[in-house]
């Protein structure tokens, strides 16, 4: 796995879906590069293909054409455990639901991504804690999600993504479901979170929080319309 | 931050994985408790059935094996042959003519006599028969003695009543010794016994007296007491060929009534060894229809768990995507949801045992032993591997579907 790679490389990608009404082609073609450190906002219309791409970065779903590469390999060629190991070892998730498991308290809702890497349990403490804190939730461990607000909901997520340190960092409309003052204290985290070598990649509606990537990549019916740097 | 994200095989210890098993069994409590209803349910009916038939064949083994071989001379119920049917007087011309065989019982109904003690009187089933009835292990001595061989020679006027019938005249162990009135006479009541098997109550619920010889009541003694049926039983030596001592038998007694080789005889030889194997083929039946009963019931319960499960993998698809997107495989996620279904299914199987025994102790008493309802450690063993191995196969497809959903769907439900 090359490390000086891009942390992301598309080429050529497509993505159909089968649909009762017929193929309903999400991608088209799309050729992407995001570097490592890069804040890349992409943005777009509903229907435009953000959270189909996000999916691929991911390795959530593979492209009907064209090529993912994560460091450099290829993730066409990798296995369901190898996928699954990238995910857990080199991508943190952020969702615009949450998507915190209720039965779980919030340190175990944080732990997750450890314990799929196997790590003891008092290890996933110590690190669930540290990752608490950072979002300032550290009182919080021992409650349950349905007692938690939405933004500090928004918060364990955030401290699920980072807790496994990985590379990429990839938010679904992480402030979609927020007020305005939860929206700016999340994105205020993931933006700290990411700023030393860190790479995040953000979907979303929030020209706002678009405007403060360095990097904005807008997709329209699939395709890459317009990708600037500032 | 890693220094290097090469692709390595996720090793999560068994005790985490069997952590947040049993976390997500209590979190989704309603199907969880619903599968686990669904294995109580088809386990109970596997003990059920399996100690039943159990007890059965138990039950049938007392009454078809006490004893050695046996050939029992029974009246042949047609009229017309009534004049030929087994008599005393068959009854001694084979105690002499049979030195070698083991034992020649006589029982004979003196039908419903009424018997009289201290405290009640009731209109009890009667029979006359010898000491040997007694040694043929049908019966338990609870309190006294049985019949014994001087009882009849010295024309002792004893009397051996079973539980019921002591009950139905209000009499108990401490009784033994006490007099009874038989018709006209007094008879010293020597025991009280208990019958042992299925025949334990074949009188019916009303009891059994049982008197000796010497003991036959004045409305017995009248010539209409001949039509009251009498069997001989024949206990032959142990090895002994049962076809050449039926021949005997047949040719001494259709000597005595003078019987030419075509002419119908008034009685019939009925061998143990018949009934023996008749009851084998019946318990074997018996237990092809359990087996057939046990496989539906664990099918019932299968089906089941597999609707229910199935459900619970509907609602729970973003918790699936979840798992998959922070690092779970397809393996990790299928062994989680078997897990799950293991579990219940044991609960199930745990909770099954106990009413097993419950109903096991409440059904016991109810019988009197009459049929025990008794699973081994070995039947309870296999039920509990039986529920285990429905919740590990029935979970199967639903863990397959948990395993193969695929990610980002399952994260936009």
């Amino acid at each position: 796995m090359n490390l000086d790679a891009p942390v992301a490389s598309l080429r050529g990608v497509a993505k159909t879906y089968a649909t009762d009404g017929g193929p309903v082609h999400a991608l088209r073609g799309v050729d992407l590069d995001i570097r490592r450190g890069e804040h890349t906002a992409i943005v777009g219309g509903s229907g435009s293909g953000k959270t189909t791409l996000l999916s691929l970065l991911g390795c959530l779903d593979r492209p009907s054409a064209g090529s993912v590469a994560i460091h450099g390999v290829v993730t066409s060629q990798l296995d369901d455990e190898a996928l699954a190991s990238l995910r857990n070892e080199g991508i943190g998730f952020v969702f615009q639901q949450f998507h915190l498991i209720r039965s779980a308290s919030v340190a175990q809702n944080v732990e997750l991504p450890l314990y799929y890497r196997g790590v003891a349990r008092a290890e996933r403490r110590r690190r669930a804690a540290a990752a608490l804190d950072a979002v300032g939730l550290g009182d919080l461990a021992q409650r349950f999600p349905q007692q938690l607000s939405g933004g500090q909901q928004q918060r364990v997520a955030i401290a699920r993504a980072i807790v496994g340190d990985p590379h990429l960092l990839l938010a679904d409309e992480p402030t979609g479901n927020l007020d305005a003052e939860n929206a700016a204290l999340c994105l205020r985290m993931l933006m700290a979170d990411a700023a030393g070598d860190r790479t995040l990649v953000v979907v979303t509606h929030d020209l706002d929080l678009a405007r403060r990537c360095r990097r904005v990549v807008t997709l329209r019916a699939g395709e890459c319309v317009d990708d600037r740097v500032d | 931050m890693t220094a290097s994200i090469e692709p390595r095989r996720a090793v999560v210890p068994f005790a985490d994985q069997l952590a947040d098993a049993l976390r997500e069994v209590r979190a989704n409590a309603l199907a969880s408790l619903l599968s686990a209803l669904a294995v109580t349910i088809a386990t109970l009916g596997v003990l059920l059935v399996a100690s039943i038939t159990q007890g059965l064949g138990r039950s049938f083994e007392r009454l078809a094996f006490s004893g050695g071989p046996v050939l029992t001379i029974a009246p042949d119920p047609r009229p017309s042959l009534s004049a030929l049917r087994p008599t005393r007087r068959d009854y001694v011309a084979l105690r002499s003519a049979l030195p070698d065989a083991r034992r020649v019982s006589l029982v004979q109904s003196l039908g419903t006599q009424t018997l009289a003690s201290a405290r009640a009187t009731a209109a009890i089933p009667t029979v006359t028969a010898d000491y040997s009835l007694f040694q043929t292990g049908r019966y338990d001595v609870l309190a006294g003695r049985p019949l014994v061989p001087s009882d009849g020679p010295e024309q002792r006027r004893v009397i051996v009543l079973d539980r019921a019938a002591a009950e139905r005249l209000g009499l108990d162990v401490a009784d033994v010794g006490s007099r009874i009135r038989l018709g006209g006479q007094f008879v010293h009541l020597v025991g009280l016994v208990k019958a042992k098997g299925l025949g334990a109550d074949s009188s019916g619920g009303d009891g059994l007296a049982i008197v000796p010889d010497a003991v036959v009541p004045e409305a017995s003694a009248s010539p209409s007491a001949a039509a009251l049926p009498l069997v001989i039983e024949v206990e032959v030596p142990p090895g002994a060929d049962l076809d050449t001592w039926q021949a005997r038998i047949g040719i001494l007694l259709r000597r005595e009534r003078n019987l030419a080789g075509a002419q119908q005889a008034g009685f019939a030889i009925s061998s143990s060894e018949r009934v023996r194997a008749g009851i084998r083929s019946t318990t074997a039946l018996i237990s092809l229809t359990a087996t057939l009963l046990m496989s539906i019931s664990l099918v019932v319960g299968a089906v089941g768990i597999v609707n229910v499960s199935l459900i619970s993998v509907r609602h729970r698809y973003f918790e699936i995507g979840l798992r998959i997107a922070v690092g779970a495989t397809h393996r990790l996620i299928m062994r989680q949801f078997l897990l799950e279904n293991v579990i219940v299914a044991v609960a199930g199987a745990l909770v099954a045992i106990g009413v097993f025994a419950l109903l096991a102790a409440g059904a016991n008493d109810l019988l009197g032993g009459v049929l025990v309802l008794d699973a081994s450690p070995l039947v309870i063993g296999l039920a509990v591997l039986a529920a285990v191995a429905v919740g590990v196969v029935s979970g199967v497809a639903p863990a397959l579907r948990a395993a193969n959903l695929d990610p980002a769907t399952a994260l936009r439900t």
